[in-house]
C-alpha cells in the first residue's frame, strides 16, 4: 500500500510509463496532492468534452467540471475499483449535468432565467462528415425541447455512442427507464428529421 | 469514420483553462478541508466552554437567569487549566483563552469592554463598533482596539513579557514604560515588550524592550504563493531579522548582482522563519541562485526539493520541477532525474517544459 502512494519511479532503461489510474487514485486517497492534480490533468479534457456535449450552451461549464472533480476527489474512498476512475468520473459529470439541467429548467419555468437555444452549427465541427454533421445538428436542434433525462440519454446514445446498459450505468437509472427515455427522445428526433 | 460523433463536438479547452480550473479545484478542496477543521475546532471550543464553565468564577453571580452570559462575564475571572475556553462578549466580540491562562473581565458593556490578562494568552476577534472602547491590559501594557483580531500573550508576575500579535485590522499599544508613545500594530505584525533587564529572569531573556514603534512585521507584503492566507506570525522574528527584512535584503542583493549575498539572506530566512509565507518562494529562489549562479548543484537540489515540499504556488512549481530534472541530469543522477521527470510529466503533461523534460534523463 505504501509503495503505491509514492511518486512514480520508472526504471531508467525501460520506456517511460505514466502511473496507472489505480496508482493515482490510491495515492490521492492517501492525501497526495500531486496525484489529485495528475488525475485532474489526465481527465480534465474528457470531463470538459462530456459536459460540453450535454450542455453546449451552458456558460457555467467550468463550474460543472469543477464540481464534478470536487465531488470525485471527496468521495474517492467510495470508488471500489480504482482503475475505473475514468468511467466513474464520467458518470459523475453526467449526473451533475443532469442536475444542472433540471435546475435550469425550473429556473426557466419560474422566470428566473431565459432559455438559451443551442446553435447547432456552432456546436458541430465543420470538419464533421456530412452524414455525421446532419445527425448531430438534428440532435442538438432538438435537445432544448427534451426533458433532462431524455436529453442526457439521447446525447449519450447518439453522440457518445454508448450502449443502453452503459447509459443506465452512467445515469444511475435502470435499463428499462433508459429505454423509455430513449424511445421518447428518438421518436421526437425522427419526427424532427422527417422531410 | 462515423463511429465517434463525439469528436466533432468538442469544446475549446486550452492549457490555461485547465490550469485555472485546477487552481480553483485545489483551492476549493483546501477550503473544504479548512471548513472541516473549523467544525472540529468549533466542537472543541464548545466542549472547552462547557468544561471551562467549571473554572468560571464570579462574585454574586445570578444563576440561571436569561442574562446569565452577560452577567457572568461582567467582572468575571476566566481561567483555564489544560483546556482552552471561548466566550462571546456582550458586544459580539469573541474571546478565546489559551490553556493555562487567566483573564479578568473588568468591563463588558456594549460601548466599553476591558480585559486584563494576568497570564497566558488571549485572542480577541473584535467586532467593529463606533465609539466602543475595547482594551486589553497585560502588565503595564494596554492594547486598544477598534475592530480587529489579535492576541495578547504574557507571562505571570509583576514584570511580564508581553507580546501582541495582530491577525486583522490595527491595534494601538501603549506601555507605561514609554508614556505618551502609542504604537500602531497592523495585521501581520507583532509588538513585544520583554521584562525589564533588572527584573528579568536570567534564562530566556532574549533582548531588552522592543521600542513601542518597533513592531515586527511578518506578513505585510503579499506573496503570490500565499493563496490569500496570512503567513503565521512567528516569535522567531524577535530573535533576528524579520522574514520581510531578509526577503527584501535578498532581492536587493540579487538586483546588485551579488548572488552569494542573496543566497545567504534566503538561507537565513529559511533558518529563522521556516513557517513564514515567504519560505517556499525563498527556497525556490535559493535553488535558482545555487543552480544558475553559484554552481552548487547539490545545494540547488536541496532547496528545490524543499520548495516543492512546501506550499509553492503553481506558477513556480512547474518551473521548480523542470529545474530539478535539469540539475539531476547535470549531476548524472539518472535515477533521481527519471523520478523528477515523471513527477513533472504527470503534473504538466502539456507543460511548457514537457518537451525538454521528456528527453532529459537519457535512456541509460
Amino acid at each position: 500500500m505504501m509503495a503505491l502512494v509514492t511518486k512514480p519511479q520508472p526504471a531508467d532503461s525501460a520506456p517511460r510509463q505514466l502511473p496507472t489510474d489505480s496508482a493515482l487514485v490510491l495515492a490521492a486517497r492517501a492525501g497526495e496532492e500531486w496525484a489529485r492534480e495528475a488525475l485532474f490533468r489526465r481527465y480534465a479534457r474528457l470531463a470538459f468534452g462530456l459536459a460540453y456535449r450535454i450542455l453546449p450552451a451552458d456558460a457555467d461549464i467550468d463550474d460543472l467540471v469543477q464540481d464534478s472533480f470536487l465531488y470525485a476527489f471527496e468521495r474517492l474512498d467510495g470508488l471500489s475499483n480504482p482503475q475505473a476512475f475514468q468511467a466513474w468520473l464520467s458518470s459523475i459529470v453526467v449526473r451533475t449535468a443532469g442536475k444542472r439541467l433540471r435546475r435550469r429548467r425550473l429556473q426557466v419555468r419560474l422566470g428566473l432565467r431565459s432559455n438559451q437555444p443551442i446553435d447547432a452549427d456552432e456546436v458541430v465541427s465543420r470538419s464533421a462528415p456530412p452524414d455525421v454533421a446532419a445527425e448531430l445538428r438534428a440532435v442538438y436542434g432538438l435537445l432544448e425541447k427534451l426533458p433532462a433525462e431524455e436529453r442526457v440519454a439521447l446525447v449519450l446514445r447518439r453522440v457518445e455512442r454508448l450502449e443502453i446498459p452503459e447509459i443506465a450505468e452512467q445515469m444511475g437509472l435502470s435499463v428499462s427507464t433508459v429505454k423509455r427515455r430513449l424511445h421518447a427522445a428518438e421518436a421526437l428526433l425522427t419526427r424532427a428529421t422527417k422531410p | 469514420m462515423t463511429s465517434e460523433p463525439s469528436r466533432y463536438v468538442q469544446p475549446d479547452v486550452t492549457d490555461a483553462r485547465v490550469n485555472r480550473l485546477w487552481g480553483n479545484v485545489s483551492a476549493r478542496l483546501e477550503a473544504r478541508r479548512g471548513r472541516v477543521w473549523r467544525w472540529i475546532a468549533l466542537c472543541g471550543a464548545l466542549s472547552a466552554a462547557a468544561g471551562g464553565a467549571v473554572w468560571l468564577t464570579k462574585a454574586g453571580l445570578p444563576g440561571g437567569d436569561a442574562g446569565a452570559e452577560r452577567a457572568v462575564l461582567a467582572d468575571a475571572k476566566l481561567e483555564t487549566a489544560s483546556d482552552a475556553l471561548a466566550v462571546t462578549l456582550v458586544d459580539g466580540s469573541k474571546v478565546s483563552l489559551a490553556s493555562r491562562s487567566e483573564v479578568r473581565v473588568r468591563g463588558n458593556q456594549p460601548n466599553a469592554v476591558a480585559l486584563a490578562l494576568a497570564r497566558g494568552e488571549v485572542t480577541c476577534d473584535v467586532t467593529h463598533r463606533d465609539k466602543r472602547k475595547f482594551t486589553v491590559v497585560a502588565g503595564d501594557v494596554e492594547v486598544r482596539v477598534v475592530g480587529t483580531k489579535f492576541s495578547v500573550k504574557t507571562t505571570a508576575g509583576d514584570n511580564p513579557r508581553v507580546e501582541v500579535s495582530v491577525l486583522r485590522g490595527v491595534v494601538e499599544v501603549v506601555s507605561q514604560r514609554r508614556p505618551g508613545i502609542v504604537a500602531r500594530v497592523a495585521a501581520g505584525q507583532s509588538w513585544i515588550q520583554n521584562p525589564e533587564p533588572s527584573l528579568a529572569p536570567a534564562a530566556g531573556a532574549a533582548r531588552t524592550d522592543a521600542p513601542a514603534t518597533d513592531a515586527v512585521p511578518t506578513a505585510a507584503d503579499a506573496i503570490a504563493d500565499a493563496k490569500g492566507a496570512a503567513p503565521p506570525v512567528t516569535s522567531a522574528a524577535t530573535t533576528g531579522p524579520s522574514a520581510r527584512e531578509l526577503f527584501e535584503r535578498a532581492g536587493e542583493s540579487r538586483r546588485a548582482g551579488d548572488a552569494a549575498a542573496a543566497a545567504r539572506a534566503y538561507e537565513e530566512l529559511l533558518r529563522l522563519h521556516p513557517g513564514d509565507g515567504r519560505a517556499s518562494l525563498s527556497a525556490f529562489e535559493l535553488g535558482r541562485l545555487r543552480m544558475d549562479r553559484l554552481g552548487d548543484r547539490a545545494g540547488a537540489i536541496t532547496a528545490l526539493e524543499r520548495a516543492l515540499a512546501s506550499n509553492l504556488g503553481p506558477s513556480f512549481r512547474e518551473d521548480a520541477l523542470a529545474r530539478l530534472v535539469s540539475v539531476y541530469a547535470a549531476q548524472g543522477n539518472y535515477a533521481a532525474c527519471g523520478r523528477a521527470r515523471d513527477r513533472y510529466l504527470v503534473s504538466y503533461p502539456a507543460g511548457v517544459h514537457a518537451g525538454a523534460v521528456a528527453t532529459r534523463c537519457g535512456s541509460r
